[in-house]
């Protein structure tokens, strides 16, 4: 069931006015919990065992861990302490998250890639496909688990000990298929609370909702017509048009992704949780790594607390940090895909980051020396755009299906140096009308005008909020037409899928 | 929280949503596309007042295109109403019946029942949708789209809105008049864009095929569910079958529903088994395999109308408040509008109107006359548009005869006198012609009614004010004052008859002669020598942008032509509804045709061995012409509309403005002057044959290709910047080297106009691997080419002959003539006249050069030296 399909926008005011129409705690995280493995099922019924299975192991790792991890403390002679078996648990659960992941996910890649050096070492290598599909949000909820059975291990959440909340916890519908990847400090005492109905709350979740499908329908959708348009038949496009469909993949790809998260918060939102932020208004961002810490906030989180802490973090010279960041970043890309092209879209990531902390003495003395002011709105911009190039340009191998048609693309770049195309019409051609890609800049400014709100600390929920009902309704209204006007649904697209549910 | 805040937040939702829910309708009113086909029908009979229509007909286009409802109403007074869609299967039909009768009752449903041979359980998207969004939110919409569509769609119907959101960048303002506060009651008079075109097919015969073809489960649940709703509600049903292009499992499959209609006792007639009973004919009424062109849709209706005599149907003509009696006139263009009035004198004067009313049999028009007599003379000719031939008698005549009365003559023997006009009185007569059906009206009322012939056709024109004979002499002038005269393509009801009410025309102008100065608006520098091909002068003249102006041509012209077209000058509408304007133009030596005014044809001898002067004088309507100083016309009128097109020497313009029939006659001087001249000063003409006009060599042609070029297949071309036909005969040897890369189709090089009908220059399309179609000039060439690998393509043009060669070997040589043009060489497509690129190829041309001059030892040399 996809956020942006007429069964959800069914199923969400049902479960959200049954959820407070039940008096009952308890009673309403078992609704909850019935009704997001209903919403799982709504894909592959069959992967709702897998879902069950990861919850299960997870819960009783957690409580094993929490058992061995009372046994350590410090009242324990050190000779019976079970560290060993702490160890284990972690280590199954690891294994088995890891495992299923794999299995599902990275199985056909690395016998893929197998078959692939071998022929290139001139070995004919057959292995069979594995026919397996990739359950939907798997990378998420596996992640999500194995994040619990750590921070138990860590001592920085305790075992939760009802199955169903637990289970809940993992399997909450709105961030089950897409994230954010929620930690257990933040969302399972959560489900302890009694949420009571905040008319408040309930608006500022629906007005979040709406702004998610602004960016999903609206813009993501549209943009999505002009990069497939041209990712699809790209050796019929030279010089500037391949780099504007990069343009348009950058905001696509945000689009679609924060919209889902927005869509996500919000719906939580309107039955009184509170999610972590995902995104931070990345394409403002000062630098790579300043982006990274903007964008996709909780997977870059987990990587942060869960492999790259783990392997030194900064506190082993500048050489391991380095190494940690490209490691860190090369599993991103895998995380984001099985695929050479994902690989290489984290590795330029993590490279890019490498060089901007090696160059920053350097970069820091030049502008001293030319007399300009970092904090100048000046250099800001310049800094802003440079990272906008350099995380476009990676967005370049994220979207590209393979590592030719990457290089295929880059070649069609610089094959031609046809700046007319922004004058020609040529822009209209691309699957967007002049109407269309017209309404699609613009919404594009809206969203920019937005994010730079945000940027300023500015509340914009809050402040629609405070103003009288004509003009509250004035907005919410505009905002419904232009969805359902210029958004993109209805025969001839079917509900687009959100970019981020096959990782 | 309060229960009183609780309430309060819930009447504000329930507020918020009925606003919400009235502005999206608003929007959806807008947005929704006002399709001709399934939309309007359904959506219109809603708006139709209770007790309207007394027959209603669903089903497929076969009775919503093929059925005339205005004929119905015209001739027999049925109100029928076609609630119908293209290919609607049979479940749309049965919901729409459902919801028709939920609106008003009829007397008689007719079910076109195309829609049960239906051969798939859902339409096409398109039809799936077409046939749904006419209907209002009911239950019998959300079964109906139950019915129609895969579960999954069933909410984009329900809402609809999915289906046309998109719709916001394509609104005119007609969507704008479709809210609920509009009316849209027009549907009875709409008529699907007729054709006259023909498609032939060969009927097959009832006994082709034995025995009967199950329906589809789904088609036969819905047709007994049609019939029995029908029985339930008391509703009598007739079902027909349309004839069209039969299949052998239709005719199989439509004697099931033969049997399934006799089983409930249903009269179903299958006209596929009876063309002769009702005179339709395959080789004449179709224009396609299924739907009828104007002969078959009259006859049809016509057929449709005898079978509802059974059903007592009331004559709604003589219910002056019935809808379509008192609908406001038709929004249309007449064909035919007097500009101002005609005053007869008697004598001579007369007006030819030019238009032609008798062409086809099955024409509809009404033709709306206003008239003032005050005088009792026998044998005056008030409207003529007969043909007087022995053979013919044929048309419509409005007189007063050898005893004084007033007549409306139709063939030589439907006479309907004209009573209770009197002396001085203004008369409205009214003349609607319905297919073969003539109708007459005086003042509004009903006089009579006949059936014409289906042979009364005839070319002769509409004239006023005199009756013309067959050898063309014109007698019987009338002293009538034409006030008023409009002829509608359409057939009039008696309602909108009654109350036409015409605005009052300018009285006409006496003619006189003023002397203006000799100062010619157009003067020729050079003499034209037309070379059927590419030259005409465009005066920029629009002579009769006022058709009221005055103006004076005086011109010297040859009678020789030499090839091509005839024209000397024209400025001529080449409209076929309302050809208007001036043609000069020669059919054979020796003569001379001008065509002036509304149409009007004259012929005159002229020499035939020198150049004579030709002088036209146009003084507001009235033409004098003369040949070589000898008057040939004298101030003859002829009216017509404007024309805003220029007057061209040796050419004509077409509908859409398009130069056409480029001439080879000669015109050695040519003036036309803004006024009137004298007589005198019109026989003084007569300068000296002006010199030949400089020859056009065009410009060099000499190219040579660089690089290689690889076009992209998408939008990359090369502009090599080459005109090789601003002159039409100039020489050129072209070679090119080609590289197979691929056989995607595609422009390998062009220098080409893309200028319909003119077609021409050099084409050179890669249709597949082995195939290069040529356009050379005008020519069409398709050579076969080499699969793979290396080869040269040579092009000789020398003047008007062409030589083409593949790998230095001739492979064709031809004539071909083609007027210039000043397009360039584009090498991997074609720049449209438009401005933009089309049929990118990409092809590898590896060389490619031009030369000046017709050369084909340089092709053989450039193959020899380029393929090694």
């Amino acid at each position: 069931m996809l956020f942006n399909s007429i069964s959800y926008l069914i199923f969400f005011p049902i479960v959200m006015i049954a959820y407070y129409l039940v008096p009952w705690r308890k009673a309403r995280n078992l609704l909850l919990l019935a009704v997001s493995y209903y919403f799982y099922m709504g894909w592959d019924p069959r992967y709702i065992v897998l879902l069950f299975g990861c919850t299960l192991i997870t819960y009783i790792n957690g409580i094993f861990i929490s058992i061995a991890r009372r046994e350590t403390e410090e009242n324990v002679p050190r000779e019976k302490r079970r560290t060993g078996a702490i160890k284990m648990y972690v280590g199954l659960t690891l294994i088995v998250m890891m495992g299923v992941l794999f299995w599902f996910k990275y199985a056909n890649f690395l016998t893929s890639s197998l078959v692939d050096a071998a022929a290139w070492l001139g070995l004919e290598l057959r292995i069979p496909k594995l026919n397996v599909t990739l359950p939907v949000g798997i990378s998420f909820f596996t992640f999500q688990a194995l994040g619990y059975n750590i921070d138990v291990y860590r001592g920085t959440v305790k075992a939760e000990k009802n199955f169903f909340r637990y289970a809940l916890f993992v399997s909450f519908f709105p961030q089950l298929v897409a994230g954010p990847i929620e930690r257990s400090g933040n969302l399972l005492n959560q489900f302890n609370e009694k949420k009571t109905y905040d008319p408040k709350q309930v608006m500022q979740g629906l007005m979040l909702m709406l702004w998610g499908y602004f960016l999903k329908v609206v813009i993501a959708d549209r943009t999505a017509v002009l990069v497939d348009r041209v990712y699809n038949y790209y050796t019929s496009y030279t010089g500037l048009i391949p780099v504007i469909a990069t343009i348009f993949f950058a905001v696509q790809i945000y689009c679609d992704f924060n919209g889902y998260t927005i869509i996500a918060i919000g719906t939580a939102q309107a039955m009184g949780f509170k999610l972590m932020q995902n995104f931070e208004q990345p394409y403002l961002a000062n630098s790579v790594a300043d982006f990274w810490r903007r964008w996709h906030i909780s997977l870059t989180g987990w990587f942060r607390d869960y492999l790259y802490y783990p392997l030194g973090g900064n506190r082993k010279g500048k050489a391991r940090q380095y190494l940690n960041i490209m490691i860190v970043f090369l599993f991103s890309g895998l995380w984001h895909g099985a695929a050479w092209t994902y690989v290489l879209w984290g590795g330029l990531n993590g490279l890019f980051q490498i060089i901007g902390r090696m160059l920053k003495p350097l970069r820091q003395k030049a502008l001293r020396g030319m007399g300009v002011d970092e904090k100048s709105v000046g250099h800001r911009v310049v800094q802003g755009l440079i990272t906008f190039v350099l995380v476009d340009f990676t967005w370049l191998f994220f979207r590209a299906p393979d590592m030719a048609t990457a290089w295929a693309v880059l070649r069609q770049i610089g094959a031609e140096w046809n700046p007319w195309v922004l004058a020609d019409g040529s822009l209209y051609s691309l699957g967007l009308g002049r109407v269309d890609f017209w309404i699609t800049v613009l919404a594009i400014f809206v969203l920019f005008l937005v994010d730079l709100q945000h940027e300023r600390g500015v509340h914009l929920r809050e402040l629609i909020l405070r103003q009288p009902l004509p003009v509250r309704w004035t907005v919410y209204f505009a905002a419904l037409i232009a969805i359902l006007l210029f958004g993109v649904y209805g025969p001839g697209y079917d509900a687009a899928a959100f970019i981020y549910f096959q990782f | 929280m309060t229960f009183k805040k609780c309430l309060g937040g819930v009447l504000r939702f329930v507020f918020a949503a009925v606003i919400f829910a009235v502005l999206m309708y608003l929007l959806m009113c807008i947005l929704v596309p006002k399709e001709q086909d399934a939309y309007l029908p359904m959506h219109n009979y809603y708006d139709l007042p209770q007790d309207t229509v007394d027959v209603l007909m669903i089903g497929s286009s076969h009775i919503g295109v093929n059925v005339s409802s205005s004929q119905l109403f015209n001739q027999y007074g049925i109100a029928s109403y076609r609630c119908w869609g293209s290919i609607q299967p049979i479940w749309n039909s049965y919901y729409y019946l459902k919801e028709c009768l939920s609106v008003q009752r009829p007397k008689v449903v007719v079910l076109e029942v195309h829609g049960c041979v239906y051969g798939s359980e859902y339409a096409d998207y398109e039809r799936r949708y077409k046939n749904l969004i006419g209907m209002r939110p009911s239950l019998n919409k959300i079964d109906a789209v139950m019915a129609s569509a895969e579960e999954e769609e069933w909410s984009t119907h329900l809402l609809s809105l999915p289906v046309y959101h998109t719709r916001f960048d394509e609104l005119s303002m007609d969507d704008f008049t479709y809210f609920p506060w509009n009316r849209h009651t027009e549907m009875q008079f709409y008529s699907t864009e007729t054709s006259d075109s023909t498609y032939t097919f060969q009927i097959l015969s009832p006994d082709a095929t034995e025995g009967k073809e199950a329906l589809l489960e789904k088609c036969e649940d819905y047709f007994r569910r049609f019939i029995t709703l029908c029985k339930e509600e008391n509703m009598p049903l007739l079902l027909v079958k349309s004839p069209y292009q039969l299949s052998e499992t239709d005719q199989r499959k439509l004697r099931t529903i033969a049997d399934i209609a006799a089983e409930y006792g249903v009269p179903f007639v299958d006209f596929n088994n009876c063309y002769e009973d009702y005179a339709i004919n395959p080789a004449t009424d179709y224009v396609d395999v299924g739907h009828f062109n104007e002969f078959g849709i009259t006859k049809y209706s016509a057929a449709l109308a005898s079978l509802l005599k059974d059903y007592e149907l009331p004559d709604r003509r003589q219910d002056p408040n019935h809808i379509w009696n008192t609908s406001p006139a038709v929004e249309t263009t007449p064909i035919y509008q007097l500009q101002t009035q005609v005053f007869g004198d008697e004598r001579q004067t007369h007006l030819d109107t030019g238009v032609q009313l008798f062409v086809k049999p099955y024409d509809v028009w009404t033709l709306l006359l206003r008239y003032t007599l005050d005088n009792e003379k026998p044998e005056q000719e008030i409207l003529d548009a007969y043909d007087e031939s022995p053979s013919a008698n044929h048309g419509l005549r409005i007189f007063r005869d050898i005893n004084g009365n007033l007549i409306i003559l139709f063939d030589y023997n439907h006479t309907i006198p004209i009573s209770g006009s009197t002396l001085g009185n203004t008369v409205d007569i009214a003349i609607v012609k319905c297919g073969n059906r003539a109708t007459a009206y005086v003042n509004g009322q009903l006089v009579g009614e006949t059936t014409l012939s289906l042979l009364s056709v005839t070319q002769e024109t509409l004239i006023l004010g005199c009756r013309r004979m067959a050898d063309g002499s014109m007698r019987d002038f009338s002293g009538a004052h034409i006030n008023q005269l409009s002829i509608y393509p359409v057939a009039f009801s008696q309602g909108q008859i009654a109350v036409w009410e015409p605005e009052t025309l300018p009285e006409p102008n006496t003619i006189s002669y003023i002397e203006t100065t000799h100062d010619a608006a157009v003067k020729m520098e050079y003499r034209f020598e037309g070379n059927a091909v590419d030259r005409y002068i465009d005066t920029g003249m629009h002579i009769y942008e006022n058709p009221q102006a005055s103006w004076t041509i005086l011109s010297r012209i040859d009678p020789v032509v030499h090839g091509g077209d005839i024209v000397y000058f024209a400025c001529f509408e080449e409209n076929p509804d309302q050809y208007r304007g001036l043609i000069a133009r020669t059919w054979s030596l020796g003569k001379l045709q001008i065509v002036y005014g509304n149409c009007v044809g004259l012929e005159v001898d002229v020499p035939s061995d020198r150049p004579y002067t030709l002088a036209i004088q146009k003084d507001r309507i009235a033409y004098t012409v003369w040949v070589d100083g000898e008057k040939r016309l004298d101030a003859a009128l002829s009216e017509c509309a404007p024309y805003n097109g220029s007057l061209l020497i040796g050419a004509e313009l077409d509908m859409q403005g398009n130069v056409i029939r480029y001439s080879g006659t000669t015109v050695y001087n040519f003036e036309l002057v803004e006024g009137l001249l004298t007589e005198d000063a019109i026989l003084a003409w007569n300068p000296d044959p002006l010199p030949e006009a400089p020859e056009n060599e065009g410009s060099d042609v000499t190219y040579s290709l660089e690089a290689g070029f690889f076009g992209d297949s998408f939008q990359k071309i090369l502009n090599t910047g080459v005109q090789l036909y601003d002159a039409a005969d100039k020489c050129w040897t072209l070679n090119f080297l080609i590289e197979r890369k691929d056989d995607n189709r595609g422009a390998v090089l062009s220098c080409y106009a893309d200028e319909p009908p003119s077609y021409r220059g050099l084409l050179v399309m890669q249709t597949d691997r082995y195939t290069f179609n040529f356009v050379l000039g005008t020519a069409f060439y398709s050579l076969t080419v080499p699969p793979d690998g290396l080869f040269g393509i040579g092009v000789v043009k020398d003047g008007n002959h062409y030589r083409l060669y593949l790998d230095g070997e001739m492979v064709f040589e031809g004539d071909s003539f083609s007027s210039k043009h000043d397009g360039y060489l584009y090498l991997g497509g074609q720049m449209m006249q438009s401005g933009k690129v089309n049929n990118c190829s990409s092809v590898l041309i590896r060389a490619l050069e031009i030369l000046p001059g017709a050369d084909g030892t340089a092709v053989k040399e450039f193959w020899n030296r380029e393929a090694k």
